[in-house]
């Protein structure tokens, strides 16, 4: 008699070279970590080489730090070979400036951006302190402080819009000001950029902002962020949620982008609340609907996690535990992904099929 | 790791590992071989999680499958490049005029449906030809990056393309409607995004973008795959083209 022992139980999936961070906290919040100072700076000229960059900065506001002067020395080192030779710059750039100290007096900057030029040194910033819906008391934590300054600063045209992707992070308290006073821009970038911060947040009220902007944003190239946020990172497991997303798949007004962001968004979540929308895209003849049909139920059969991007980099979605729906069978035919084209067809029979006979899950 | 509980009787048993994906996983066995380390060498090798089965033979019985699905970065997102005007004066004061392109990326998985998030990435440029024979053009090739965790926004990663100079006399020729017509003083380059080290191969190539810029106006072709066979993909991910473009 054969003998079974040593049972090797899990299933492990494995992300090769693996993302390597979450999402919590904002690219630019990261940065400041680094720095001895968080300033409002205004600069009217600077000297740049390929091997360094100075320039004296007058400091509007301190958002962090002590002992930064009004008028700070920056010295900072850099292999910029497209600088040329030194050369003097009269031009006024006000920023957000991350600041070391040093022993010598002079500071350095932390580089907000990749590769080295003048503009990867700072965020956009205005002199005067945001007002109104941006305004902020003292004691704002550093993290608000800055999508607050950011946000300004960009609205004021000091930046590219999308700079304020860098600053957001969900749940601060910031975040649904500086994405409103985007949304309500007059400007379609800023919009995309405020409806892709709403989405990539989860922030509420993001579903109907972007019903209602949408239409309007056809021309606009950022629009495609929006796209990306929707189908990415939007997620909501309630059936007021699911609803929203059933009404976008459906509606005419809705272009093929969007819509398939919308499935794709549904299909992530793996309830209950998103089957009868799923149920219909399963049977409606198109194949590319059809396949994220049975990606989005043959995961609630299975007990898959919902997938976030919070799940990607342990692949945390792919952890399933039966219900009562699932079986050996069902896991089996797991859609997992798109699969190449002569998979697609046979993985949407199956969940047909068993759509058809399961109709207790209807 | 992958563990195994011995509860044959015998106190040293004869343990070996196997793999049916030697190509794809490698296991090193641990003290006393009840349990091993699992190194990823490539991705599963049909797309379909847990098509990697790993097994050990104790005493001459083999025991159950242990399941494995090894994902990857695979391939490039691209959206734009997406024109902003007040770039050059903006980012590089010294040389206000020109334009300035933003090309945003996000990296999918090859299953195509997971966005990654941030992870250290690394560009080469390859395939770099003029499009005009001779040419006038005096800018040189751009200049390869890497996008580091800390340069990232959220999942995506933003690349510009851009052309700037301090006069507009003699340096940047006039703006033009973009064409990849053999007159024009423009470039064609192969962007390769890719993960790992070109001296320790532990990671995989995400994608190729096709780039052609000239002085009016940059344009990419959508994303391709790194290639379907682990041998492409280690040739791609240590900076070699497979593609014979």
């Amino acid at each position: 008699m054969k003998r079974k022992r040593c049972l090797l139980l899990a299933r492990i999936p494995i992300l090769l070279a693996g993302s390597a961070l979450g999402l919590q906290a904002s690219n630019l919040g990261d940065a400041a970590a680094k720095a001895d100072a968080v300033v409002i700076g205004t600069l009217t000229s600077l000297l740049q080489s390929q091997s360094n960059v100075t320039f004296d900065l007058t400091v509007e506001r301190v958002l962090s730090g002590a002992g930064v002067p009004a008028t700070a020395h920056i010295s900072h080192n850099w292999n910029s070979p497209s600088a040329g030779a030194a050369q003097t710059t009269s031009v006024t750039v006000t920023g957000i400036w991350l600041l070391i100290g040093s022993s010598s007096g002079s500071w350095d900057v932390v580089p907000v951006k990749p590769f080295n030029y003048f503009g990867s040194l700072f965020f956009p910033a205005s002199a005067p302190p945001p007002a109104g819906v941006l305004g902020y008391p003292v004691g704002t934590p550093l993290q608000d402080s800055l999508a607050f300054e950011t946000a300004w600063g960009l609205l004021q045209g000091r930046g590219d819009p999308q700079d304020l992707l860098s600053v957001v992070s969900p749940g601060a308290p910031s975040t649904a000001a500086v994405l409103g006073a985007f949304t309500a821009s007059p400007l379609t970038s800023f919009q995309a950029i405020g409806l892709a911060g709403m989405l990539e947040t989860n922030t509420t009220g993001a579903i109907s902002k972007l019903a209602s902007l949408w239409p309007q944003l056809a021309g606009e190239p950022r629009r495609g962020l929006v796209v990306w946020a929707l189908g990415g990172d939007w997620r909501d497991t309630t059936p007021a949620g699911a609803s929203q997303l059933a009404a976008l798949v459906n509606s005419p007004a809705v272009t093929g982008d969007l819509r398939a962001a919308a499935i794709k968004s549904l299909a992530a979540t793996h309830t209950a609340a998103s089957l009868p929308v799923l149920s219909t895209l399963l049977f409606d003849g198109n194949l590319s609907d059809e396949i994220w049909a049975a990606i989005g139920i043959s995961a609630f059969v299975n007990g898959c996690n919902m997938q976030t991007p919070a799940t990607v980099p342990g692949l945390d979605h792919l952890k399933c535990s039966s219900n009562q729906y699932g079986s050996s069978d069902t896991l089996a035919h797991g859609v997992f992904g798109i699969g190449p084209p002569e998979r697609q067809a046979s993985d949407v029979a199956y969940w047909q099929s068993w759509w058809n006979s399961h109709p207790g899950v209807h | 790791m992958a563990y195994l509980t011995n509860n044959s009787g015998d106190p040293d048993p004869v343990i070996v590992w196997y793999t049916d994906h030697p190509d794809n996983l490698q296991i090193t066995p641990g003290s006393g071989n009840l349990s091993a380390t699992l190194t990823a060498l490539a991705p599963s090798p049909t797309q379909t999680p847990y098509d990697i089965k790993v097994f050990a033979v104790v005493d001459n019985v083999q025991t159950n499958n242990l399941p494995v699905y090894i994902d990857t970065p695979y391939y490039i997102n691209t959206l734009g490049p997406v024109d902003w005007p007040g770039g050059c004066p903006t980012e590089k004061p010294a040389e206000p005029f020109g334009w300035w392109t933003t090309v945003t990326n996000s990296v999918l998985d090859w299953t195509g449906i997971l966005v990654l998030s941030k992870i250290d990435l690394n560009e080469t440029i390859e395939n770099f030809k003029f499009l005009q024979n001779p040419t006038t053009w005096n800018f040189g090739a751009p200049v390869a990056g890497a996008w580091p965790v800390a340069y990232w926004s959220n999942n995506t990663f933003i690349d510009n393309l851009s052309l700037c100079a301090s006069t507009l006399d003699g340096w940047v020729p006039a703006i033009t409607a973009y064409n990849t017509g053999n007159t024009t003083p423009g470039a064609s380059d192969t962007q390769k995004f890719w993960v790992g080290t070109t001296m320790h191969f532990a990671g995989e190539c995400v994608a190729i973008d096709d780039t052609q810029f000239n002085s009016g106006f940059p344009t990419q072709t959508p994303w391709i795959g790194p290639g379907p066979t682990p041998t492409q993909q280690q040739l791609c991910a240590q900076g070699n083209s497979w593609l014979n473009n």
